[in-house]
């Protein structure tokens, strides 16, 4: 399990995180959202023991993952921009890889390199920004990683490399445990892969909860009237986004759905429909609330 | 727990693994370059075999190779690799994909660190070592191995220092860039404000090699070694054992402190920054690849060692192009204004580079204030005196001894009497215990403080009098006072200055008195000489000449020419001795100036030689002297040479008179 307890990274005057606490629980895929500059790959680099918090730890199964070997040897962290030395081949970078985790495995090394046909031998930085990522994921897993640590890393992946990806990241989840943080600004990546979400606007946890509540708890509302009402009517809901065509609206409401139904059952509408928000509208709906929305 | 250390050491290794593959190119060129020096050796060995060369001179000239030429150009090798390398092997702490990859690596910052600098310390000792043994084998191992040996330390010491600095320096900053500049400016910075500082320091009357040397260590040189005591480039360069360094070391006083102080100071120093940048890795903030310093301080204090060595080299630069004058306040308000203006723009320049653009002006307006104030405030402070230690004088009943250097040509201020065998830089020395003699050089101390005063501007510098050359006279002479406390001042006097020295009385009465008591000595009198010259009247010339344990009379004056005239008496040269001395006691050393009727005596105490003007209140001499006179006219038929001044020199008036001999 990954906890981190009032965690604080300041740069200079800037607050990147800003004292907060969560954890995330073993065997899950947990995806990390939020605005520019809200803290996602800072928050990573202190998961993974790069950054040194300004307050508060990052615990791996109570180890403070920070310049502890044992901790860090139980993670893998593939960064926004992996790094590859020049003249590095996979042939080397692997070499060194398994010379630095116990728990390098060359079965899956073989494995993964037969799903990612790439050029052993070739200097990696001689090849595309998707093949530089496949490149890093054959060797992540090829670690046999219990938590794996990703920044943007379906940036630069075609849809079939991308789906081949998720399915790889699913059955190390399923089949031994692993826990999975992935960064994005992509949400609708997510949708198909993550259990849990943690969405950050200015270094702060706006949301965290697993994705299928996150879904169950905002729905999109469709509702027409035959009659000409004014917005007035909703007074008391908490509703965001409303937008009026005629005697249409659409809006965005959070709360049980059969709650939800009953009090719109009151202005007695002609038509009503609740749609379950995509994370990208639960994004939107969740930065909404805290004042970051397009204006 | 050990399994635990051996895969601890496990990552050391596999790092520094890493490292070396990641620059096997650089090594292989460093390795070729280095091999090229014994095999360049083994060719010309070839060759001048095939020149018929004797095998002693293809000893030699494979002796001389492999230890001046190529030592050289090992250590300047090994100290580039190092320094080329170190910058590659440190940068994953100066790029943020490299700092994501490597801090998420499973090892510890301080085994990544270790691991890093060990492989470039291999990297580089490894070749050197088998380099010089090959040297050795073909230089011929019996000859070479010793002085090899010894070369090869002090190599690997100066790579081990180099390696400490750029570890040192590279966790401190955050940027490539940041510690090629620092290391440059700690290399060149402080021996820059070393250099200008000693410059000036040495212009102090009384101060020539301040922070340097001690006469006993004979030539008064530079302490190179204390100089560049931030600089593994040069420093390994300033150990005699290194050829290039003969040429700032005079031989008889070079050898064993500057090597001892190399190694010692540099282990030590190594040691430390290595310790220094273990406990700094450990809290360095990563996230500084980059973006600037991880520690602010180190920035601040290399920005401020280099704006402070711009500005005093700009001082120098300015003084060099208004003209360059010691002796107004003119040079030194010069000075200041180039250590304003060039510490500024140092500053300015490291702004950009450091800060990349004017962020944090503030603080930089108050940086280069620091630095300027530091570069004018060292130039006030030592310019000034030093706040008294340009007048600073012990008192006489605090004094144990005093030791009075001063070299051979301060009494030879004539030509006439220059010793052939006078050889530049060759230190005489007066060892004082007695207090009237101690009292009398405090007094011949103070006359040159006096002096400095006197004659000084703002500036101490300017008691060099620069007016003509007619009326400078060149001292070099040191004090040397052992206290009662334990303690040791020491003051060094050497340039121009326009006043006779020669003619103070209480030197003369310091330098006499010594004579006397070298001719006491009756060890120094086969090699020593009086010659006392009378010139009572016009015509007549007297000339008494004591060599040896004899006295003649003679007629020729020249030291060389055989003395024509035999023995009065043997050991008559200790009785004149004995009653110099009970004269010079009693009168003092007499003033030419004053006197009437004066003889010179000039005195050839085994190898020293001195002037002493007599006149009859010498009543002890004088009797003396009557009293050989009278033993004269007891053994010789003829009283007396007559003696005249000619162009020639002192010649006898009748020269067939001198092949007389006289019996006793």
């Amino acid at each position: 399990m990954i906890e981190f307890n009032r965690l604080t990274k300041r740069f200079g005057e800037n607050v990147a995180i800003d004292g907060i606490s969560s954890t995330v629980a073993d065997g899950v895929i947990c995806g990390l959202a939020g605005s520019n500059g809200s803290g996602k790959s800072t928050l990573l680099r202190m998961m993974t023991g790069v950054y040194r918090p300004d307050g508060g730890e990052v615990l791996i199964d109570g180890v403070n993952v920070f310049d502890s070997p044992t901790a860090k040897a139980r993670c893998y962290y593939i960064s926004d921009y992996p790094y590859f030395a020049s003249g590095m081949s996979i042939r080397k970078l692997a070499a060194f890889t398994k010379s630095m985790y116990k728990t390098w495995d060359n079965d899956t090394f073989l494995k993964l390199s037969q799903s990612f046909p790439l050029n052993h031998n070739a200097p990696i930085i001689n090849m595309s920004k998707g093949m530089q990522r496949q490149a890093a994921i054959i060797i992540a897993l090829s670690t046999k990683p219990e938590y794996l640590f990703l920044d943007e890393i379906f940036d630069g992946l075609d849809p079939v490399i991308r789906q081949m990806f998720k399915k790889i990241i699913i059955e190390n989840v399923t089949d031994r445990g692993m826990t999975a943080v992935i960064a994005s600004h992509n949400l609708r990546e997510f949708d198909d892969i993550c259990d849990t979400m943690i969405m950050l606007h200015n270094g702060k946890i706006v949301e965290n909860s697993s994705v299928d509540e996150l879904k169950s708890t905002s729905f999109k509302v469709q509702i027409a009237f035959n009659r000409d009402v004014t917005p007035d009517i909703f007074a008391g809901l908490s509703i965001i986004n409303l937008m009026q065509r005629s005697r249409y609206f659409t809006f965005i409401i959070s709360g049980n759905e059969d709650e939800i139904r009953q009090k719109l059952a009151v202005t007695e509408p002609a038509f009503i429909d609740l749609v379950p928000l995509t994370l990208e509208e639960v994004f939107i709906k969740e930065m909404g609330d805290v004042g970051y929305e397009v204006v | 727990m050990s399994a635990m250390r051996l895969s601890k050491f496990n990552n050391i290794y596999s790092i520094g693994k890493h490292t070396f593959k990641n620059n096997f190119g650089l090594c292989i060129a460093y390795w070729v370059a280095l091999f090229i020096f014994p095999l360049r050796s083994l060719m010309s060995t070839n060759l001048l075999q095939n020149r018929y060369a004797t095998p002693m001179e293809i000893d030699y000239y494979r002796y001389m190779s492999a230890y001046t030429i190529d030592s050289l150009a090992i250590t300047g090798l090994a100290l580039l690799f190092t320094t080329i390398v170190g910058f590659r092997a440190f940068s994953y702490m100066h790029s943020k994909r490299k700092t994501d990859y490597y801090g998420s690596l499973p090892i510890t910052r301080t085994a990544h660190l270790l691991g890093a600098a060990g492989s470039l310390a291999v990297m580089a000792i490894v070749p050197l070592v088998i380099s010089t043994f090959i040297s050795m084998l073909t230089a011929g191992f019996a000859n070479t191995f010793g002085e090899l040996s010894k070369l090869m330390a002090i190599q690997i010491l100066a790579v081990l220092g180099n390696i400490a600095m750029l570890t040192l320096l590279s966790v401190v900053s955050g940027r490539l860039a940041d510690v090629v500049v620092s290391f440059i400016m700690l290399n060149v910075g402080v021996p820059i404000i070393a250099l200008i500082l000693n410059f000036f320091a040495g212009e102090l009357p009384g101060n020539k090699g301040m922070v340097l040397a001690h006469p006993d260590l004979g030539e008064m040189q530079m302490n190179l070694p204390l100089i560049t005591a931030l600089s593994p480039i040069f420093a390994p360069y300033t150990v005699n054992k290194l050829p290039f360094a003969e040429h700032f070391y005079s031989k008889p006083l070079s050898s064993a402190p500057n090597t001892l102080f190399y190694i010692i100071w540099w282990a030590v120093l190594s040691v430390a920054m290595i310790a220094l940048a273990v406990i700094l890795v450990k809290k360095r903030k990563a996230e500084s690849a980059q973006s600037g310093f991880a520690y602010m301080q180190a920035r601040e204090m290399i920005k401020a060692i280099s704006a402070v060595a711009g500005g005093m080299l700009g001082g120098l630069f300015v003084i060099g192009v208004v003209g360059y004058d010691f002796s107004d306040n003119g040079f030194s308000l010069w000075y200041m204004f180039g250590c304003l203006l060039f510490s500024f723009l140092t500053e300015i320049i490291l702004q950009l580079i450091y800060s990349k653009g004017f962020k944090e002006m503030s603080r930089f307006f108050i940086n280069w204030g620091v630095s300027a104030l530091i570069a004018i405030g060292s130039f006030v402070f030592i310019m000034s005196g030093m706040f008294g230690y340009v007048s600073k004088l012990p008192k006489t009943d605090t004094i144990e001894s005093v030791d009075v250097y001063y070299t051979s040509d301060y009494t030879a201020q004539s030509d006439y009497y220059y010793r052939e065998d006078y050889a530049y830089g060759r230190y005489e020395k007066l060892t004082l215990t007695d207090k009237d003699r101690i009292g009398k050089a405090v007094e011949l101390h103070k006359s040159f403080i006096d002096h400095a005063n006197e004659h000084s501007a703002f500036v101490y510098s300017s008691i060099n009098i620069t007016e003509g050359d007619y009326d400078r006279y060149s001292y070099d002479m040191c004090f040397v006072y052992k206290l009662k406390d334990g303690s040791t001042l020491t003051r060094y006097y050497e340039g121009y200055f326009g006043y006779d020295f020669s003619d103070n009385v209480n030197w003369r009465y310091l330098v006499n008195m010594d004579t006397i008591d070298k001719l006491k000595n009756t060890d120094a009198l086969d090699n020593s000489g009086i010659f006392i010259y009378a010139s009572g009247d016009e015509e007549r010339h007297r000339q008494f000449a004591f060599m040896g344990e004899k006295y003649y009379e003679r007629k020729a004056d020249t030291f060389a020419e055989k003395p024509k005239k035999s023995v009065v008496a043997d050991g008559a040269i200790n009785g004149l001795a004995e009653a110099l001395a009970e004269d010079i006691s009693e009168k003092g050393i007499l003033d030419y100036e004053k006197l009437e009727n004066p003889m010179e005596a000039h005195l050839y105490i085994d190898g020293d030689y001195l002037l002493l003007y007599l006149d009859d209140s010498y009543t002890h001499t004088m009797d003396y002297l009557n009293s050989l006179d009278n033993l004269m006219e007891r053994y010789m038929y003829m009283r007396g040479v007559d003696m005249v001044e000619d162009d020639q020199g002192f010649v006898s008036e009748d020269d067939d008179e001198a092949d007389w001999e006289v019996t006793e």
